[in-house]
């Protein structure tokens, strides 16, 4: 990029109402013109100031790695390197709302938005200096703090103390003394002045001071390094040791929380137990809501030893994890399994598990909403391990106005698999949803039984041709005999011929899976297509062809065989090849 | 929290290794002669880099800004293993007033030995200008020395430490009276007087270490509080702590006590022995401490190891004290420091329940007794280490005679039962010596012969007069 040319991002960011520093027209400083070398410093530093500035505000609006953010911190980055090459260090004083280099302004002006200067005089910074060298990570991480400073609350923090803990090693500030700044308060300044008064007092007058009588010292007595108590002096110690420890400490928030658990178990008010509470239930929040599934099924291990080892702190300890188990509490993990959290499905049921007693509701509550393939599975897997989810609390939500809460509950009690869910199902077959209902056939699959068998078989009739289909396959896959008439009255009906092929092939075929000898007669009649007025429809034909060929019976096997002879091309086809799976079909029974 | 070494080529090794060797013979010089086996070799290494440098690159400048070093202008990466030896390096330098010195090519094995013994051989109050004839006398040449390019402050910095010391009480008096009135604490500014106490420590550590020798009766917690957290960061950054650790400790020092506030006046400074019930209620100012920290809404990483920190500060290195523990297992290196640091400044202290005070020396001595035990032994080394067997505000009799105050370990090997002292009794009252300095025969001239308990106070201030001139 050419010295003088603006940068891409400067221009992609402006927005309206948006008035770059350089347009603002900056306050000529009190001492007339500069001279012309003056003057290009001067220009360097203004240059500077509106390149800090867009960097901030892209900084402000756009997340860390959006174009505009990364390219005007470079353009920073790239402005400051060639300013400081030229002019060494960029000496900024800060005044309440403008940058001075020398005496003159270089950045600010009033009206200006998000002024910096104001934000930085405000925190009491009074003046900046930036040095050649500055490297890239320090500018994006200044760029950064000023946005932090921006947003954190001010109780707690301001720019000077952030600014501390960053330790820039090429940018040098100055901050007010902090003694002079801070609110009045009853009895300030007297601390100090008695304090003052003290230091005087003592130490300027020492030869009025009564001294006593000494205790002797000497080589060889306490005191001296020859005692051989004090060899612990001369012991050598690693720093890489101690500040090893200091890292290889538990998180400081699991520190704390084992803080906390004492002052539950031996706080004496009842403020203390409960501000110890509140901050329990704080921290287990925040791990919940940074996925650190593990450590916080240590921390919920630890309270419901501490339960039943102290039961004076029961009842606070049910309050904890009552509200850890809340759907508020757990939605955003379950469902962040959809997304980033995938992996840790396992950490988190090992979780919800311990914590199941207060976690069911919850988890039918969330099951109710639950989209992701994951989230589903974990909560299935969390109901159904053990004892399972008690199944009142499933089929309560049976009646919910959401059509996907009943398919979700539907659902679970197929997963379940308590052969009592059966009669909770049969009231979904006449769900207004379809979906619900498809739902229904595919959980009385799974359950299986007679009831299941014949609640499926009813929905042979369904309104919806998608939940037919399902339970034409399910009593296919089930093998049932007793569905064989069921179907073969659908088969035989009139509007039959009319329904989508699909419905057509998937009948026959569960027809062939399930049906007997005494089938054949409605199949010979329907592929032969021999009506007293017109011919049956293709797909029908083809159908009966493909139903006898599962069927695989000695007298299925001898009509298709004359079927194979047939004048029609396509029906000639269909008939070998299923005469084909039959012989294959007798072979491996 | 820390931030990420970005890079770590070849050429930066080699930048601090020199750093390191600089470093290192400097150290070295301290304590040994020129012809000591460990000091030839120290210069002969840094001799051998600083040429192969000089001959390939040209002219090499180290200097230091902001608590990092930086040869020819890039900045030298450095773990938190090198943090000691930089912060050794960086207070020679400082202590003249050094911010560079640039090696020229050519430069000569003699000359590197001169100015290295010039430099670690030097009186600490010396300036650049003294530093600079000092090595025009002994023929050194190639190096070129320069005044820091930090911005100075504005204020005397003699004044800096009293007035940071003072901040703190002031601060501890406005958190009191929130607490009491049941109002938020401001930890903005509780940081930016802890803040500013770390940077004091990093500047001058015994500054700040003398200043803890004014016990106050009134007021007790303010300087009782301030002390723990002076103590507490000179002790970290003994450790190799880095400067947002030692901002942590500080605050969490500060604050340790901050449960006291809860306890009823009268049983804090009960004189004579306290019944079962009284004894309980101040077995709780831990949790006290703990519970008014919670309340303070917002839990940053700094609040919640202030709490840690005020809970674990009566628990010992064994693990008895108070409170009482239902499963903790250990305590952490910041309530471990905290403990040391409290203990420390409690029993060198008088309080109206003691019918004597113990001096700073019977107080170290009961630290080191209980090493092991109350006291994370590793710890109490490096303590002792730091304040010496005499600690600042110990008042000693010598051998000549004179009356004297201890002001910090002097700079001899022997350096922990030798201090520097200042005279307040005698021939030279205001005069500073340092009890480690050999004659030319290698005796020591001066010795302590004895230790004052001075007007049943334990100690007397260490600090000295002048540095009060400003406040
Ligand atoms: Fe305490
Ligand atoms: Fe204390």
């Amino acid at each position: 990029m050419s010295g003088q040319e603006e940068p891409p991002s400067a221009r992609a960011m402006a927005q309206p109402g948006d008035e770059s520093p350089a347009q603002m027209g900056v306050r000529s400083g009190p001492l007339g013109r500069p001279d012309s070398d003056e003057r290009a410093s001067h220009d360097l530093a203004t240059e500077a100031c509106a390149a800090l500035y867009r960097a901030y505000r892209a900084a402000r609006f756009y997340p860390a790695n959006h174009p505009v953010a990364v390219e005007s911190l470079d353009a920073l980055s790239q402005t400051f390197a060639r300013t400081l090459d030229e002019i060494g260090s960029l000496k900024l004083t800060v005044m309440p709302e403008a940058f001075l280099f020398g005496d003159q302004a270089v950045f600010g002006g009033d009206g200006i938005r998000d002024n910096i200067a104001e934000l930085m005089f405000r925190d009491g910074i009074r003046s900046l200096t930036f040095h050649r060298g500055i490297e890239h990570e320090e500018v994006s991480e200044f760029v950064w703090t000023l946005v932090r400073a921006q947003e954190i609350g001010r109780e707690e923090q301001d720019l000077a103390t952030i600014l501390w803990d960053c330790d820039f090693a090429h940018l040098d500030y100055s901050v007010t003394d902090p003694l002079l700044e801070g609110d009045d308060w009853e009895g300030k300044g007297q601390v100090l002045e008695r304090f003052r008064a003290d230091l005087l007092d003592k130490a300027a007058h020492p030869e009025h001071i009564d001294l006593g009588t000494p205790t002797a010292t000497g080589p060889g007595e306490a005191g001296s390094l020859d005692d051989p108590a004090n060899s612990i002096i001369m012991q050598e110690f690693s720093s890489e040791a101690i500040s090893g420890q200091l890292e290889n400490e538990p998180d400081v928030l699991f520190e704390f929380l084992e803080v906390l658990t004492e002052v539950l178990v031996t706080g004496s008010t009842d403020e203390e137990v409960g501000s110890a509470s509140k901050a329990i239930s704080d921290v287990l929040s925040s791990y919940l809501d940074w996925g650190e599934f593990g450590s916080l099924t240590l921390a919920v291990r630890r309270l419901q030893s501490i339960s039943e080892t102290t039961p004076a702190r029961s009842t606070e300890i049910t309050g904890i994890l009552d509200g850890l188990a809340s759907p508020d509490a757990l939605r955003k993990s379950i469902f962040e399994l959809d997304g980033k959290l995938a992996e840790r499905r396992p950490q988190l049921e090992e979780l919800l598990y311990l914590l199941r007693h207060a976690a069911y509701p919850s988890l039918v509550e969330l099951l109710a909403e639950a989209g992701g393939k994951t989230s589903r599975k974990c909560i299935l897997n969390v109901c159904t391990m053990g004892e399972g989810v008690p199944l009142p609390l499933v089929t309560a939500k049976m009646n919910d106005p959401r059509w996907y809460v009943v398919r979700n509950m539907v659902f679970m009690l197929g997963a379940l698999g308590d052969p009592e869910a059966g009669s909770h199902l049969e009231g979904a077959l006449d769900h207004p949803d379809e979906r619900v209902r498809r739902e229904a056939v595919r959980s009385l699959s799974g359950l299986g039984g007679p009831r299941a068998n014949y609640l499926i078989t009813s929905s042979l009739t369904d309104p919806a041709p998608s939940v037919r289909i399902l339970a034409a396959r399910a009593l296919a896959r089930l093998g049932q005999p007793d569905a064989a008439a069921a179907i073969l009255t659908q088969i035989t009906s009139k509007d039959f011929p009319g329904r989508d092929d699909t419905e057509v092939e998937v009948f026959f075929e569960a027809l062939g899976e399930v049906a007997d000898d005494r089938a054949l007669p409605f199949l010979q009649d329907l592929w032969g297509g021999k009506t007293f007025l017109r011919s049956k429809p293709m797909a029908i034909r083809l159908g009966a062809l493909k139903a006898m060929g599962r069927m695989a019976t000695p007298e299925a096997m001898d009509i298709l065989a004359r079927a194979s002879r047939a004048g029609d091309e396509e029906l000639r086809r269909q008939a070998r090849r299923s005469l084909l799976e039959a012989e294959r079909r007798a072979a491996n029974r | 929290m820390s931030r990420p070494i970005a890079r770590d080529t070849a050429t930066d090794a080699f930048e601090r290794r020199l750093v390191h060797m600089l470093s290192g013979a400097l150290r070295t010089a301290e304590f040994h002669e020129r012809d000591n086996q460990v000091a030839v070799e120290g210069v002969d290494g840094l001799y051998r880099a600083l040429r192969e440098r000089t001959e390939t690159l040209g002219a090499t400048a180290i200097s230091t800004r902001n608590r990092h070093v930086f040869v020819d202008g890039e900045r030298v990466r450095m773990g938190a293993s090198d943090y000691l030896n930089l912060t050794s390096f960086i207070k020679t330098l400082d202590r003249w007033g050094v911010g560079s010195l640039t090696v020229l090519p050519g430069i000569t094995r003699d000359e590197l030995t001169a100015f290295i013994y010039g430099v670690a051989r030097g009186r600490r109050d010396g300036d650049l200008a003294t530093l600079q004839k000092r090595l025009i006398r002994d023929n050194v040449r190639s190096v070129e020395l320069g005044a820091p390019t930090e911005e100075g402050f504005a204020e005397d910095p003699e004044s800096l430490p009293v007035r940071t010391y003072g901040s703190c009480l002031e601060v501890m008096g406005e958190l009191h009276t929130a607490i009491v009135g049941n109002r938020q604490i401001r930890t903005r500014r509780v940081r930016r007087v802890t803040q500013s106490v770390v940077d004091q420590m990093m500047r001058d550590e015994y500054a700040l270490l003398a200043l803890t020798t004014i016990k106050r009766f009134d007021d007790h917690l303010f300087s009782h509080s301030t002390n723990v957290a002076v103590l507490s960061v000179a002790l970290g950054q003994r450790l190799g702590l880095q400067k947002s650790q030692l901002g942590e400790l500080c605050l969490a020092a500060f604050m340790h006590d901050l449960g006291k506030i809860a306890v009823p006046k009268g049983i804090l400074d009960k004189p004579g022995t306290l019944d079962d019930h009284e004894r309980e209620e101040i077995n709780q100012h831990p949790i006290h401490s703990v519970h008014i920290l919670l309340n303070q809404g917002n839990l940053s990483q700094s609040t919640l190891r202030a709490i840690i920190g005020g809970f674990e500060h009566h628990i010992n290195f064994d693990m008895s004290g108070y409170p009482l523990l239902s499963h903790k297992k250990g305590l952490t290196l910041f309530g471990r420091i905290i403990t040391l640091a409290d203990r420390f400044d409690a029993i060198s202290t008088p309080r109206v329940y003691r019918e004597t005070s113990f001096t700073p020396h019977q107080a170290i001595r009961h630290v080191i007794e209980h090493a092991g035990t109350q006291f994370d032994p590793e710890l109490v080394g490096v303590f002792v280490r730091m304040i010496g067997l005499y600690p600042p505000g110990t008042v000693v009799g010598l051998s000549s005679g004179d009356v004297a105050v201890s002001i910090q370990p002097g700079q001899g090997d022997r350096s922990v039962d030798r201090p520097l002292v200042r005279i307040i009794k005698g021939n030279d009252i205001g005069v500073s010596r340092d009890l480690s300095e050999t004659d030319d025969a290698g005796d020591y001239p001066l010795s302590i012969v004895g230790v004052y308990n001075p007007g049943n106070e334990g100690l007397f201030p260490a600090m000295d007069p002048e540095s009060l001139r400003h406040f």
